[in-house]
C-alpha cells in the first residue's frame, strides 16, 4: 500500500541529483563565462540547493494533500488500534525477557546469591509465560477479515513474530550465554 | 532583490510554513488523517530546507561582505579569515537565533524521518510540538531580531565594520557554541516525544527508545560544549582556571544534570515499568532548562563575559515562553496522571533502582542549586535590594560534596542488582573496590605528609601541621580515594564480565580475551559503554581534585630577572613586538627551569586588535605534562622598561580533565551506537540493544 507520508521520490536521490546539477552548472559557468569559483559563489550555490530543497518540501506538502484518500485508512486504523492494545503486552514481554537475561548475567558475575537468583528468576519466568500466552490469545482474537487484510499488508507476520514464544532461559543458566 | 530583502521574505515564508505544518499536524492528529499527517511530515522537511536557505543566505552575505546588513556589519569585516566569516554566523545574538532555528528544524526533520513509521501514532503530535517551538524562534527572528535587517541609511554612516569579537576568534570558541547549541536544541526532540506519548496516551515502550538515544546525544554534546568552554576560558581568558561558575556556563550545566538523571532513571522504567511520571517530568524539566539557558545567554538578566548583552524585550518574551512551556507541559502531565502510574514498586533499598533514585534526587538538587544560585543576584535586584555577586566559593562549598556523593554513587551503583541484592553478595562485591579506595586514601595521605616534609626543607612536620594539611585538602583526599574506589569497581565489572563472556559454550573451547571483549561490548554496549563514561568522569574528577594543590603567583618581572614558582624557576628573556594585518602583538620570552635545567621556553602574549584596541586579549603559554601545567599569562607590561606583570600558575593534574573528557565521549559514542535489531527481540537481541 502506498504510504501517504511518503514524499514524491527518494529524498537522497533528489539531494544527489541537485548536487550533481549544481556542480555541473558551476563547472559550465566557470568554463563558459569564466565565473570565479570563490567562497561567495560557492555560498550562493549552497543557498540555491537549499532553496530547491525548500521548494521540493513545499511541493511535497501539496502532493500529500492532493493524493486520493487511501482506501485502507480505516483498516489501517483498526490495525493500529490492535497493535496499540498489544503494545503494553509486547513491552512487558521485552522487559521480562531482558530482566531474565540480566539476572542471569548478574548471577554469573556473583552479584546475586543462588537463593535470590532462584526466587527472583522464578517470578520473572512465570510472568514471561503469562505475557506470552496473553499475546497468543490476543492474536487469536483478530477478526478473520481483518486478519486477512493485515496479512495483505504484511503486518500479521510481524504480529505473529512478536507473539511467538521466544526461548525463555533455562532454569539453570548457562553462564556462557549469560552476557546481556 | 537584495540579500536582506530575500532573507526577510524567506523568514516570512518560514513562519507561514511553520503555522501551516503545525495546523496540519494538529488537525491530522485529531482526525487521525494519514493525508494531513503526511502533508505535515513534508512540511517539516520544507521547514528544514527553508531554514537551510535562510542560513545559507546570511553566510553568503558574510562571504560577500554585504555590509548593508546590520548584523554582518556588526560581526564581520572584510579582512577576517574565511573560517571566522562563516562562524560569525552564530557569533552574534541575531545569527545565533537563526542558528537555533536551523538546528531545531534539522533535528526535527531527522527525528520525523527516522520515526514516522516506527511511532506512527505519535508522529503527528511530535510534529506540531517541534514546529511550534520552531515557530517561536522564527517569530523572534521576524519581529525582534531579524539578522537580515538592513541599514535604513547608507551603511558607511555606521562607521567601519566591527568584526568578530577578538575573544571569539579562537578555535575552541568556534566549536564550543555550536556544541552547546546542539545539546540544547536536540533536547527538544525527547521533549516532543515525551509530550506526544503523554498526549496520545502511549506511555509504554514506544517513546523510550527514541527518547533515550536523543537524550544521550544531547548529553554528549552538552558535555563536549561545557568542557570546550572550560578549555577556551583556560587558554583565552588567562586567569589560570577553566571553571568559575560563570552564569552562562552554568546555564549549560542545568540541563546536563537533569539529562544525566533521566539517562539513569529511564533504565528503571525500561526494566521495571516504574517512574513514568518522574521520567516525563525530567524530560520536561531538561527541555525547559535548555530554554532557560538560551534565555539567560540572550536576555542579559545575568552578568557574564559570555552573554550577548541586555535585551529587556527578549527577556520578557522568553519569560512568557518559559511559563507557557512549564504550565502547558505539566498541565498535560497532570491530565494523564493516572495513566502514568507505576507498574511495580521498589522492593529493597539494596537494589539498583534505589541507587538510581538517590542519583536522580542528587542530580536534580544540584541542578536546582546551580539554577537558584545563578538567578539569585537577578532576583535580588528585582526585589530592589541591589545586585549582589555570588562567588565561586559559594558554589564550591555545596557542589564539591554533592559531586563527591555522585562519584560515590558511580562506584556503588554497578554492584547493585535489579530488584534486590543480598548482603552476602554485596560484601563480596564491595571487598576489592573498598580496599582499593582505602589503600588510595592512605597512599595520598602519606604522599601529602611527604610533600609537607619536603616543603619544610626535610624537617619532620608536627602532628598539628600534618593534620592541618590533611584538613586543608580533605575534599581532594576524599576525591582521590573515591576515584580509586570507582575505578576498582569499573575494573571489577570488566574483569568479571569478561570472565563470564570467556566461558565456553558446551563442547567449545574458551573464547580468547579479544573475542570476549568484543562480545561483551557488542552484546552489552549500553552497560559497558556506560562504564566507559563513568571511567571518563572519574578521570575528570581526578584532574579536578588536583586543583587543590595548585600554586599561583602574580609578579612584576623585568627582563633578565628570575622568579621561583613551586619547584620551577621562571626567567624573563625579553619581549618581542610584531604586527600582522589584524593586530599588534607583544610576545614575552620566558624560560622555564627546573634545578637549573631548561625545561621549555614559553611565549605568552598580549594582542591588540585594530578593531577593538581597548580590549587587548591574553594569549597564555603552557608547559604541559601529565603531572601538571606550568601556565603563564601576561597581564600588563611597560614597553619602555620591558617590565611585565605576570600571572603564573602550577595546575597539577589539569590535563587529566581533558583526557577524562575524551574517554567520556568515547563511552558516549559506544552507547549512542546501540541499535535495536528487531521489533520483538529474543533475550539475546533485547539485551544487545539494552545492555
Amino acid at each position: 500500500m502506498a504510504d501517504p507520508t511518503e514524499s514524491p521520490g527518494s529524498p537522497w536521490l533528489f539531494l544527489g541529483f541537485t548536487l550533481a546539477i549544481a556542480a555541473t552548472v558551476l563547472v559550465v559557468l566557470r568554463l563558459v563565462v569564466g565565473v570565479a569559483l570563490d567562497a561567495p559563489t560557492l555560498g550562493l550555490a549552497v543557498a540555491c540547493i537549499a532553496l530547491i530543497g525548500a521548494l521540493r518540501g513545499m511541493w511535497g506538502v501539496v502532493f500529500a494533500l492532493t493524493r486520493p484518500t487511501v482506501e485502507t485508512i480505516v483498516a489501517e486504523s483498526e490495525a493500529g488500534l490492535a497493535i496499540g492494545s498489544r503494545a503494553g503486552l509486547r513491552e512487558e514481554k521485552q522487559r521480562v525477557l531482558r530482566a531474565i537475561k540480566e539476572l542471569e548475567f548478574d548471577h554469573a558475575m556473583g552479584k546475586l546469591s543462588a537463593e535470590d537468583f532462584k526466587q527472583v528468576g522464578a517470578g520473572y519466568r512465570l510472568r514471561a509465560i503469562e505475557v506470552m500466552r496473553a499475546l497468543e490469545e490476543d492474536l487469536g482474537e483478530l477478526h478473520p477479515l481483518l486478519r486477512e487484510h493485515l496479512e495483505g499488508l504484511g503486518v500479521v507476520a510481524e504480529l505473529v513474530g512478536a507473539a511467538e514464544p521466544a526461548p525463555v532461559a533455562e532454569p539453570e543458566p548457562s553462564s556462557a550465554e549469560a552476557v546481556p | 532583490m537584495s540579500v536582506a530583502t530575500l532573507g526577510t521574505i524567506t523568514l516570512l515564508v518560514l513562519f507561514a510554513m511553520c503555522l501551516t505544518t503545525a495546523g496540519l499536524a494538529m488537525v491530522g492528529a485529531h482526525q487521525r488523517s494519514t493525508r494531513l499527517i503526511g502533508a505535515s511530515v513534508q512540511g517539516v522537511y520544507a521547514i528544514a530546507a527553508l531554514a537551510g536557505f535562510a542560513s545559507s543566505l546570511i553566510i553568503y552575505a558574510f562571504l560577500a561582505d554585504d555590509f548593508s546588513i546590520q548584523y554582518v556589519h556588526h560581526t564581520s569585516d572584510s579582512a577576517m579569515p574565511l573560517f571566522y566569516k562563516i562562524t560569525a554566523f552564530w557569533g552574534g545574538l541575531d545569527g545565533s537565533l537563526l542558528f537555533w532555528v536551523l538546528l531545531l528544524s534539522g533535528f526535527s526533520a531527522m527525528a520525523v524521518a527516522a520515526n514516522r513509521r516506527r511511532h506512527a501514532d505519535l508522529i503527528a503530535h511530535v510534529i506540531w510540538i517541534l514546529v511550534l517551538i520552531d515557530l517561536f524562534f522564527v517569530g523572534l527572528l521576524i519581529f525582534v531580531k531579524n539578522p537580515f535587517e538592513p541599514f535604513l541609511l547608507e551603511p558607511e554612516l555606521a562607521g567601519n565594520p566591527r568584526g568578530l569579537n577578538p575573544l571569539l576568534q579562537n578555535a575552541y570558541m568556534i566549536i564550543h557554541p555550536p556544541s552547546l547549541y546542539l545539546g540544547y536544541v536536540s533536547l527538544a526532540v525527547p521533549y516532543a516525544f515525551g509530550m506526544a506519548a503523554v498526549i496520545a496516551g502511549q506511555v509504554d515502550a514506544a517513546w523510550q527508545q527514541s527518547v533515550r538515544r536523543w537524550t544521550l546525544f544531547s548529553w554528549t554534546f552538552l558535555s563536549f560544549g561545557l568542557v570546550l568552554g572550560g578549555l577556551w576560558a583556560y587558554e583565552e581568558l588567562g586567569w589560570g582556571g577553566y571553571w568559575a561558575w560563570d552564569p552562562v556556563e552554568n546555564a549549560g550545566l542545568f540541563p546536563w544534570f537533569t539529562a544525566t538523571a533521566f539517562l539513569h532513571s529511564i533504565m528503571i522504567q525500561e526494566r521495571r515499568g516504574m517512574m513514568r511520571r518522574w521520567n516525563v517530568s525530567l524530560v520536561i524539566i531538561s527541555f525547559w532548562l535548555s530554554i532557560v539557558g538560551t534565555f539567560l545567554t540572550r536576555s542579559g538578566v545575568v552578568q557574564s563575559v559570555h552573554a550577548f548583552g541586555k535585551d529587556p524585550v527578549l527577556a520578557w518574551i522568553f519569560g512568557v515562553f518559559l511559563l507557557v512551556i512549564l504550565f502547558g507541559s505539566f498541565g498535560v502531565l497532570f491530565w494523564r496522571w493516572r495513566l502514568l502510574r507505576s507498574r511495580a514498586e521498589l522492593e529493597s533499598v539494596l537494589s539498583r533502582e534505589f541507587a538510581f533514585i538517590i542519583n536522580n534526587w542528587l542530580f536534580l538538587a544540584m541542578a536546582m542549586f546551580v539554577l537558584g544560585s545563578t538567578m539569585w543576584p537577578t532576583f535580588h535586584e528585582w526585589l530592589g535590594q541591589g545586585r549582589i555577586t555570588i562567588r565561586e566559593s559559594h558554589y564550591n562549598h555545596y557542589m564539591i560534596p554533592a559531586g563527591l556523593a555522585a562519584l560515590l554513587l558511580t562506584g556503588i551503583g554497578p554492584h547493585m542488582a535489579w530488584r534486590r541484592s543480598s548482603t552476602e553478595s554485596l560484601q563480596q562485591q564491595f571487598k576489592i573496590p573498598l580496599s582499593v579506595g582505602l589503600i588510595t586514601l592512605v597512599g595520598v595521605m602519606i604522599w601529602e605528609f611527604l610533600r609537607l616534609k619536603q616543603m619544610l626543607g626535610g624537617t619532620m612536620p608536627s602532628v598539628e601541621q600534618v593534620r592541618a594539611a590533611w584538613m586543608d585538602h580533605v575534599w581532594a583526599l576524599a576525591c582521590f580515594s573515591l576515584c580509586g574506589f570507582t575505578i576498582a569497581t569499573i575494573s571489577q565489572e570488566f574483569v568479571r564480565g569478561l570472565a563470564v563472556a570467556r566461558k565456553p559454550a558446551p563442547g567449545k573451547p574458551p573464547r580468547s580475551l579479544v573475542d570476549a571483549t568484543i562480545r561483551l561490548f557488542m552484546q552489552a554496549r549500553r552497560r559497558y559503554g556506560g562504564y566507559v563514561i563513568h571511567l571518563g568522569i572519574t578521570v575528570m574528577c581526578f584532574g579536578i581534585a588536583g586543583k587543590a594543590y595548585g600554586i599561583e603567583r602574580k609578579v612584576d618581572i623585568a627582563p633578565g630577572e628570575t622568579v621561583q614558582l613551586g619547584h620551577y624557576e621562571v626567567r624573563h628573556d625579553g619581549l618581542r613586538a610584531t604586527e600582522d594585518w589584524q593586530k599588534q602583538m607583544i610576545t614575552g620570552e620566558f624560560a622555564i627551569l627546573r634545578d637549573g635545567e631548561l625545561v621549555e621556553k614559553l611565549q605568552p602574549a598580549r594582542w591588540w586588535y585594530f578593531q577593538l584596541p581597548e580590549q587587548p586579549t591574553t594569549e597564555v603559554a603552557r608547559h604541559m605534562s601529565l603531572g601538571e601545567d606550568v601556565y603563564l599569562s601576561m597581564m600588563d607590561l611597560d614597553l619602555t622598561t620591558g617590565k611585565t606583570q605576570l600571572r603564573m600558575f602550577i595546575n597539577p593534574l589539569v590535563n587529566w580533565v581533558w583526557i577524562g573528557t575524551a574517554i567520556m565521549l568515547f563511552g558516549s559514542a559506544i552507547c549512542i551506537g546501540t541499535r535495536r535489531q528487531t521489533q520483538a527481540p529474543g533475550p539475546e537481541q533485547g539485551d544487545a540493544a539494552h545492555g
